[in-house]
């Protein structure tokens, strides 16, 4: 009888354990992912590739907007070496404050348009789509003003 | 007789080991169950710190649209505001613009998912006494500030409360 009671409250136990272990292990994986995209996004605003520079100094977290129409060339020629860092995302910055804008950027249409498709790289099928996004500042060199922009990455799983 | 009391003994001692293993259990059990579930939270604040990061520079460097002005960032705006004159800049009072302009671009970060307020504010101090302009406030425990601090006189900084 005794050992029949020890078996049961040993199978309760383990049954807590790892129901507890799982949740656990689930939630750092979250976070784990959510620390990702954050820096991520972070390694975005210094990126030379569309970092602001004024007089030869970096701006960070600033998007130099001629350089984000560039960028998104030089991405897709460089689309292994990318995808390597950057996965099943895509990464886009749009032009929100004080006019949205929702014609995409190239060289032929800059600077009237607003939506800058720097990383496209959506998976197949994918299950679930996370999104993050953050308000950015944008420099528009030609007119040397800065407007504000949304910084929107799209993970794919 | 003296059989039966010494058999009699024996059981009962070893249907006392039983209970003290399974109180010993129960309590491991409860111990465990208590380590997990009393754990604090660990609050991730790196994302927050992140946007909060970008946000405040959003705000600094926008360049509202003055007609007859030479363009000036809203950190330039700051640092010419005399706040207790509150001169015109871009056609406007500067405490107003600064308040509007800063408000909008805050209001844009909301994602409708009431997870995130934003504190906003800009003190300075003037004949050694501290003065302060609250563009928008919020209230929550778990408040992650961000200062930035301009060459000379006034301070904005901006905080984010994170609602659970």
């Amino acid at each position: 009888m005794v050992m029949v009671i020890i078996g049961i409250i040993t199978a309760i136990g383990i049954y807590i354990f790892y129901g507890e272990f799982i949740k656990n292990t689930g939630e750092k994986g979250r976070e784990m992912n959510e620390q990702e995209r954050a820096v991520l996004i972070s390694m975005f605003g210094r990126l030379p590739e569309m970092q602001c520079s004024k007089n030869g100094n970096d701006e960070d977290y600033c998007i130099d907007t001629i350089k984000a129409v560039g960028a998104r060339n030089v991405i897709r020629s460089n689309k292994a070496y990318y995808s390597n860092i950057l996965g099943y995302r895509n990464v886009k910055i749009e032009a929100i404050y004080p006019q949205k804008n929702n014609v995409i950027c190239d060289k032929d249409n800059y600077p009237g348009c607003g939506t800058f498709a720097v990383y496209d790289n959506a998976k197949p099928n994918a299950q679930d789509k996370q999104i993050v996004s953050v308000l950015v500042s944008l420099y528009y060199p030609h007119e040397n003003k800065y407007r504000v922009g949304r910084f929107i990455i799209e993970e794919f799983r | 007789m003296a059989k039966i009391i010494k058999k009699a003994t024996k059981r009962g001692q070893t249907e006392a080991i039983g209970l003290l293993v399974i109180v010993v259990l129960f309590v491991v059990i409860i111990m465990f169950y208590l380590a997990f579930s009393l754990r604090p939270e660990a609050v991730n604040t790196l994302k927050e710190n992140v946007q909060v990061d970008y946000m405040l520079n959003a705000i600094l460097k926008y360049t509202p649209e003055c007609s007859n002005e030479v363009t000036k960032t809203m950190k330039d705006i700051i640092n010419s505001c005399d706040f207790e004159a509150n001169n015109v800049i871009c056609g406007r009072p500067c405490k107003d613009l600064i308040k509007d302009e800063s408000k909008k671009i805050i209001e844009l970060a909301d994602d409708g998912k009431q997870k995130y307020g934003y504190d906003f504010e800009i003190k300075w101090s003037k004949n050694g006494k501290e003065n302060m302009l609250n563009v928008k406030k919020c209230e929550s425990n778990n408040k992650i500030t961000y200062h930035k601090f301009l060459f000379r006189g006034p301070e904005p900084s901006l905080s984010i409360c994170i609602f659970k």
